[in-house]
């Protein structure tokens, strides 16, 4: 994990005792690592945006893997076994 | 259901194996050689077929073509898509667009690969646009 500025932020939420595990040099607390997961960007797939050019609906990267289509037909096949 | 159509995968196969003469390597079946296209579909496309087209104003049959070339794959990564520039599609068929998923084609139709869309169904009400955007799809073998 990076640390960039949301790091500073968050020791000093830390350092201002808003989180209740202690601290650790150079690590995160749980609460750090949970607020900082929180506030990494999430990459956008797709957006629907209005003609005004607002944003009305969003979601994150689509995937095609081939491996993960293999595990769908593999347990397609185990669910059409068991019945 | 998302990923590798089952020609593709004969084609990969084939090209892999001793399928060719006198125990060689089989033939690939190139795809043509022309800008590949997104195409969106209403329903979940399969490894055998894909999915119902879009219809209407705003879309064209068979997809739009990619802007540019996507980096590479390398070491096994995954290839995004598109590159340099988002796709977009305004809906101007008067009703509202459902879209579940895409295949990506060739310029003459081969499918290579296809996927539902993170999310889907993504309504799409008329006069609104729909954007897929730069690295918006990832494609990889793991």
């Amino acid at each position: 994990m990076s640390e960039p500025t949301i790091v500073t932020v968050l020791r000093a939420d830390h350092q201002a005792g808003l989180h209740s595990e202690p601290h650790r040099p150079n690590r995160y607390c749980g609460e750090c690592a949970a607020a900082s997961a929180q506030q990494e960007p999430v990459q956008v797939g797709w957006v629907v945006t209005d003609p005004d050019g607002n944003v009305v609906d969003s979601g994150g990267v689509s995937e095609a893997h081939a491996v993960a289509w293999l595990g769908e037909l593999i347990d397609n096949a185990q669910t059409e076994g068991d019945n | 259901m998302a990923g590798i159509p089952n020609t593709l995968i004969s084609n990969v196969l084939n090209a892999t194996t001793p399928t060719g003469a006198s125990g060689a390597p089989g033939t690939f079946t190139a795809f043509a050689g022309s800008a590949m296209k997104v195409r969106l579909n209403s329903t979940s496309s399969t490894a055998s077929a894909n999915g119902t087209q879009l219809t209407g104003t705003g879309y064209t049959a068979g997809g739009t073509a990619v802007p540019a070339a996507s980096t590479a794959s390398s070491g096994g990564t995954a290839v995004t898509l598109p590159a340099t520039s988002a796709l977009s599609w305004t809906n101007g068929s008067g009703g509202t667009w459902s879209i579940q998923s895409f295949d990506l084609t060739d310029s003459a139709a081969a499918r290579s690969w296809f996927g539902d869309f993170n999310g889907a169904p993504v309504s799409i009400a008329n006069g609104n646009t729909f954007t897929i955007a730069v690295a918006g799809i990832s494609i990889g073998l793991l």
